[in-house]
């Protein structure tokens, strides 16, 4: 019977990559295992591989702290991943969409939706934060440190 | 030297450069006052902005973010017993039984002025000591310097992990993301699956505000915080509740001196920290008082001992940065990074090449001390308002800053989304309890600890014996052997006690 299934699972995982980055990886994308290049990453791999194969078996033998452990995380609610899942997806729309709407439309867009997804029902103080931040940052970023930010290519045709 | 001395004088001490250690110490002050934020945080969000001003002005600011947000920590741990940076939670045990006794100000002040005199006397310490040290590490060879980075690793391992391996393996995958880009001796392609942007590796600050900002944006999101609500304050009759008397003061100038001494130890090891040190300098306090019994109930020492060593640890943290190129702590690896983006190289080398530089950064260092006892004055007074602060109001100009300090300095959109890709990783990390800052601190060293070891071995003709036939090599060698099993004794041990 597995003690502890986060650090289990976590071991397994983590030496199954390990695998894959010596058989595939490595040999592929940095050179053959004998190789100077090769030296550390191979190293280091084997060493990481060693460590996970030591933290299943710890895992299959001891339970885990029952305060902080896997079982701590269970209990995580369901409305808050949902609540990460949002940012997240957030977060990754705002660094996708940089480059074609631009540092203006995107940060207001991300802002405002990162701002309901935290709670924040009232307006005005949405926006004259958001706008706010945009200005300073533009300010600071754009004019100070002539550190153009990006426009974006749908704002440069729109305009042009 | 005296030559040295005077243009570092004459670069350091400018009217600009005194705004940028004023500004990193308001800034950190308030930033570390908000529970929720940390200093880390604070200089990972700072540096994107200080790309392009002077080393000097913006390595002194960042330090000030340094030193301002461990005294800020201070400010909710005495109003609200909710500390704002991990290392005041030891300032809370005194600090918070005071401002129920309508002490607030008396508390606020005497922590203010630990907390300098802790950063003075580790500041003059990081003066007097890094030049031999670094003289000393010049003479260390490749096999040394491997085995030197070997054993910081290994100490470093056990900072933030929930147990040693993790804490190994943290440190392991940190030195395999640093193999991605050019090889750093033929220059041959690693890991960059034919990108041109992982050409140079993986960007420093981007991974670096993804582990540090975004990560802990999401761990408090998932943890659920609870909104700090000052209550109201305690008013009392007494005129001097809100100022520390000389004779106050001077009862606890040996407690100051005690831990700052123990602050500056803990800072100057790697690994150890300013919680640790915090918590060693108030338990000191608590066992030579000739009244203990005092502790916990709102004894002035036990505030004035956990913030001298706290901040104690600060100056003496960029030790082994500056003489060896190793940061003791998290917040140094931080400030390591904004070394090498500002064409610094932080190690033995530094002091020989950029004397007037690090000498003109002590400099200001000391005398940012002074500016501690003035600028967070006024925050004292906001401190309600400025503790207060919610969350959700926060939170989304921080993750907004994230994406364009990640930007800022390269002006390259392929880092935001690093920065994303890791602000994941970093949430991941601390929910299987692996440790983002033992990667983050290994990602920094691992090219160093890598050409190193390929140095001496093509020196001894692919003999590994060099690291332990060189006595010095062994040396590092034995105590990185000796750092894990004390950690696995010291585990079982207090497993046992359990």
């Amino acid at each position: 019977m597995i003690q502890n299934r986060m650090d289990f699972k976590l071991g397994i995982g983590l030496a199954v990559f390990c695998i894959f980055l010596l058989v595939y990886l490595i040999p592929k994308h940095v050179g053959p295992l004998n190789e100077a290049d090769a030296l550390m990453p191979t190293l280091v791999t084997g060493f990481v591989l060693l460590l996970s194969l030591l933290l299943a078996v710890q895992a299959i033998r001891r339970p885990g702290d029952k305060q902080h452990g896997a079982e701590s995380h269970s209990g995580t609610k369901g409305s808050r991943w949902y609540t990460i899942a949002l940012v997240v997806v957030i977060m990754s729309a705002y660094a996708w969409l940089l480059d074609i709407t631009g540092f203006v439309l995107t940060s207001l867009g991300a802002m405002v939706a990162l701002f309901l997804v935290f709670g924040v029902k009232r307006w005005l103080p949405i926006l004259a934060i958001s706008l706010g931040t945009l200005g300073g940052l533009y300010l600071c970023f754009d004019i100070m440190l002539g550190a153009p930010l990006p426009v974006g290519t749908l704002v440069e045709t729109f305009l042009e | 030297m005296l030559e040295t001395l005077a243009v570092a004088a004459s670069q350091a001490l400018t009217l600009t450069n005194f705004f940028g250690a004023a500004l990193g110490i308001f800034l950190g002050s308030l930033l570390g006052a908000i529970p929720g934020l940390n200093g880390t945080m604070a200089i990972a969000l700072l540096i994107p902005v200080t790309y392009t001003w002077s080393p000097l002005f913006a390595i002194a600011m960042l330090v000030g973010c340094w030193k301002g947000s461990v005294y800020g920590g201070s400010i909710s741990a005495v109003l609200l017993n909710a500390p704002g940076t991990p290392e005041a939670a030891a300032t809370a045990l005194d600090g918070y039984p005071l401002t129920k006794q309508g002490k607030a100000g008396k508390a606020l002040k005497m922590a203010l002025y630990a907390s300098v005199i802790g950063a003075v006397f580790s500041d003059a310490l990081l003066m007097v000591a890094s030049p031999p040290i670094a003289a000393l590490a010049l003479m260390f060879g490749p096999a040394e310097l491997a085995m030197l980075i070997l054993f910081a690793l290994v100490v470093v391992a056990d900072t933030g992990a929930k147990s040693q391996l993790k804490g190994l393996i943290s440190t392991a995958l940190g030195m395999l993301l640093a193999t991605v880009g050019l090889d750093p001796i033929t220059t041959q392609q690693r890991f960059t699956f034919g990108s041109i942007d992982l050409d140079a590796g993986i960007g420093l600050l981007a991974m670096l505000i993804g582990l540090l900002v975004m990560s802990e944006v999401l761990v408090q999101m998932e943890e659920g915080w609870k909104e700090a609500h000052a209550e109201a304050m305690v008013k009392s009759d007494d005129p001097n509740a809100s100022r520390v008397t000389w004779p106050e003061l001077k009862g606890c100038l040996g407690t100051i001196f005690r831990s700052s001494i123990l602050g500056s130890f803990c800072g100057a090891l790697p690994g150890v920290g300013s919680i640790t040190a915090a918590f060693m300098g108030y338990d000191q306090a608590r066992r030579l008082s000739k009244h203990p019994e005092r502790f916990g109930k709102g004894e002035l020492q036990g505030v004035a001992a956990p913030e001298a060593a706290n901040n104690a640890v600060c100056g003496a943290g960029l030790i082994p940065l500056v003489t060896l190129g190793i940061p003791g702590a998290l917040s140094a690896a931080v400030i390591m990074g904004a070394f090498m983006i500002h064409g610094l190289a932080p190690g033995p080398m530094l002091m020989v090449e950029h004397p007037e530089t690090i000498y003109g950064l002590f400099m200001l260092l000391i005398l940012s001390d002074f500016f501690m006892l003035i600028i967070p004055l006024p925050l004292m007074k906001a401190g309600q308002w400025v503790v207060s602060v919610p969350r959700a109001y926060l939170f989304p100009v921080i993750l907004a800053l994230c994406v364009i300090g990640a930007f800022g300095t390269h002006q390259n959109l392929f880092d935001v989304k690093v920065m994303v890709f890791f602000g994941v990783v970093g949430y991941l990390m601390k929910k299987w309890e692996l440790s983002p800052a033992a990667l983050l601190i290994a990602f920094i060293l691992g090219p160093m600890a890598e050409v190193y070891l390929r140095q001496a071995l093509k020196i001894s003709g692919g003999d590994p014996s060099i690291f332990v036939t060189k006595p010095l090599a062994a040396l590092f060698l034995a105590l990185s052997l000796g750092a894990i099993v004390w950690t696995v004794l010291r585990n079982r041990r207090s497993k046992k006690t359990a």
